[in-house]
């Protein structure tokens, strides 16, 4: 009953959105955080005996607690979901999923430290594609779009559904 | 039916090739048409069902994000398929989420379900098929797609046309094929029915069907030439014969005139050498009666003629007892004990001569009635036992001179008649005399019987006698005229001839001679109560 209720509110706060994503700024959070949720279901882990789903956000507290809000009824796959704000990198490698917050300043840096580790990089900052962030979400036109790096995710082996790639507005391969 | 039979060979053969040919094609068509039927459909389903999948797997991401105007654009690529009317997306919950419907279609579909499951069905002139919207386990919603069957029909049929056409051009192909191929069938059967005509008409047995090639109907043709020279033979021969007949029947022709000239020649000759003998045959017979009524009269005569001489000795004696007693009176010498002497003398001679006249009167009579009875060929009523003793004793004297001895062993019982007395008192002397002059030598002793008996409607009659019986080769024909083995002494070879005509014709009786009867002669006379 809740998750439909939240599944509505969702839908709702997503047609708004695309109304005019200007107007409600602050739901603005809450919808990437339903697309964070959503990026889970079409793409792959490599096969690990972890009893839950780590999700780090790194750099922006809101978007954490927003995303706590939408994971509080829902596991990921038979995994419990742990959602955690980053505070030292040193703590990244235990992620499964690192939302790297904007105003991430070095951003290139922490990718780079993890290349080729099963993270699942994810940035609401459009320019940290180049950055080799694998997916980046950003407004276009009063609509969310995303770009994927697949070649970043196919060298971390993090699978990503050709369903999510034929959707997104980018692939870089 | 009856029409086809008397169609020709040809048109017979062209018509059942036909026939079964366009059956032939008609049927496989059908069953090509059933098959692409079966497999436009389950291509239709097969293809649909394949669009239904992507349509689905494309729809993951927009139901995924409830991206409403992806899901549209999703369903708005089944545009430029035309067989689908209309494509449903419902989410999760089963609500409308985005849907397609071709604007010819006014059809409305349901705003919400509650089935995700994976199936098809045929409903109307569509097929649903429902597609659930998975990805990795997880379900999205279900897709459902309304799939125009029209398209099917329309194809088929125009299958069918080009179908029809293509038959048509086959029979037609064919039938020009078959009528100049069955000239190799129908042309040797054809000549062959043509020549038996011919030969039927004409009756020309020499005639012979040219045969074309060496085939079967080849085979029939050498049959059909070599039954020909059979007929023809058969025909010289039955010529032939014929003449040789016809030779032969003028020939016996000839004979049969002759043979007729000759029988009636013949016949003239016979009739008269008949008439002759018929004649001769009655004059015997008379002279037989004759002499059977003059033995009847000479035994008579005998037998009378005693009695009388009795009755004259008698009356000789009346007259000198008389004048004895006439001479004692005139000299007064009657004594008592004379006239009791001369009463007692009188009263003997007149008891004798009372005895004899009666017995002579008695013989008259029955002559009287017998000769009578024999003269005339009246029928009246009698009883047969006192008639034959009647006869008898117009016999006796027959017998007197010979040792034979006559026994009568006649039925207790009266028998009566109503027939021609006269002709069995002629019978019964006939048996008699017969067995007399054959039975037995002259001084032979002998014995023979009469005997009377009742059956159902006649009376029997049986002579037997302890004599010399019959010869076998006269025992066959001893009732045909003039078979006598005394011809030469006094045998007419007429009296048992006689007998068997009287037996049979006049009294309506039959006559046997007892062919088993070994001591003597034993003939068996059988004659009806009562004469018709």
């Amino acid at each position: 009953m809740i998750r439909r209720t939240i599944f509505r509110t969702v839908f709702l706060i997503f047609v708004v959105t695309s109304l005019s994503t200007q107007l409600l700024a602050v739901s603005e959070t809450q919808i990437k955080a339903v697309f964070l949720e959503k990026f889970t279901h079409l793409i792959q882990w490599p096969e690990n005996n972890n009893s839950e789903f780590v999700i780090c956000i790194l750099n922006d507290d809101n978007f954490a607690q927003t995303l706590k809000k939408v994971y509080a009824e829902k596991d990921f796959h038979t995994k419990k979901v742990n959602i955690i704000s980053v505070l030292n990198p040193k703590d990244i490698p235990s992620c499964n999923l690192l939302f790297i917050g904007k105003n991430t300043r070095n951003a290139k840096k922490i990718t780079s430290s993890y290349a080729k580790k099963p993270i699942l990089t994810v940035s609401d900052h459009k320019g940290f594609i180049s950055d080799n962030v694998m997916i980046t979400i950003y407004l276009n036109k009063k609509r969310f779009n995303y770009i994927i790096n697949n070649k970043v995710a196919q060298e971390a082996n993090v699978k990503i559904s050709y369903l999510l790639l034929k959707s997104a507005q980018e692939v870089i391969k | 039916m009856n029409a086809f039979s008397d169609f020709s060979i040809k048109s017979k053969l062209i018509i059942a090739i036909i026939t079964l040919l366009f059956m032939a094609l008609s049927t496989y068509s059908a069953f090509i048409l059933f098959v692409n039927y079966q497999r436009s459909t389950e291509a239709l389903l097969s293809e649909s069902k394949l669009q239904s999948q992507l349509i689905a797997d494309y729809a993951v991401t927009p139901l995924l994000f409830s991206d409403l105007s992806g899901g549209a654009e999703v369903l708005n690529k089944l545009k430029g398929i035309k067989n689908i009317n209309a494509a449903i997306m419902y989410d999760e919950s089963g609500k409308q989420f985005a849907s397609f419907t071709r604007k010819s279609n006014t059809k409305t579909y349901a705003k919400s379900i509650n089935k995700f499951v994976d199936s098809n069905q045929f409903i109307g002139d569509e097929i649903i098929i429902s597609t659930p919207v998975s990805y990795n386990g997880l379900n999205y919603g279900v897709i459902l797609f309304y799939v125009s069957t029209e398209q099917i029909p329309k194809e088929l049929f125009s299958y069918a046309v080009l179908l029809f056409f293509g038959i048509i051009i086959l029979m037609m192909l064919s039938f020009i094929i078959i009528h100049r191929v069955q000239n190799y069938i129908t042309l040797p059967i054809i000549n062959l029915a043509k020549t038996a005509q011919e030969i039927s008409l004409s009756e020309d047995y020499a005639i012979r069907a040219q045969k074309m090639y060496t085939d079967e109907v080849g085979h029939l043709y050498d049959d059909f030439n070599s039954m020909l020279e059979k007929i023809e033979q058969r025909g010289r021969e039955r010529e032939e014969a014929e003449t040789i007949s016809r030779t032969y029947q003028a020939h016996l022709e000839r004979l049969t005139n002759e043979l007729e000239e000759r029988v009636k020649e013949r016949t003239v000759e016979l009739q008269e050498s008949l008439d002759r003998l018929q004649s001769a045959q009655s004059q015997l017979i008379e002279s037989e009666k004759m002499s059977a009524l003059g033995n009847l009269v000479a035994g008579v005569a005998h037998e009378v003629n005693t009695p009388l001489g009795i009755s004259i000795t008698a009356a000789s004696i009346f007259k000198n007892e008389i004048k004895s007693i006439q001479d004692m009176l005139s000299e007064n010498k009657l004594s008592k004990s004379a006239l009791d002497h001369f009463i007692e003398t009188i009263s003997e001679a007149d008891e004798i001569l009372i005895k004899n006249l009666d017995r002579a009167a008695l013989l008259v009579r029955n002559f009287k009635k017998i000769s009578v009875d024999q003269s005339s060929e009246e029928v009246r009523n009698f009883e047969l036992n006192t008639y034959l003793k009647e006869v008898i004793s117009t016999f006796k004297s027959e017998l007197k001179h010979r040792p034979v001895e006559l026994k009568l062993e006649l039925d207790a019982e009266p028998i009566n008649m109503h027939s021609y007395p006269g002709a069995i008192s002629q019978i019964v002397v006939n048996m008699l005399q017969n067995s007399l002059l054959h039975g037995f030598d002259y001084d032979q002793a002998g014995e023979i019987t009469l005997i009377t008996e009742h059956k159902e409607n006649s009376a029997l009659i049986i002579f037997c006698d302890n004599g010399t019986g019959v010869d076998d080769s006269v025992s066959q024909k001893i009732f045909e005229p003039f078979i006598t083995t005394k011809r030469n002494r006094g045998g007419t070879g007429l009296g048992l001839n006689i007998t068997y005509n009287l037996v049979t014709q006049h009294l309506g009786g039959s006559i046997k001679l007892d062919q088993d009867y070994e001591d003597g002669a034993r003939f068996i006379i059988e004659i009806p109560y009562n004469i018709v």
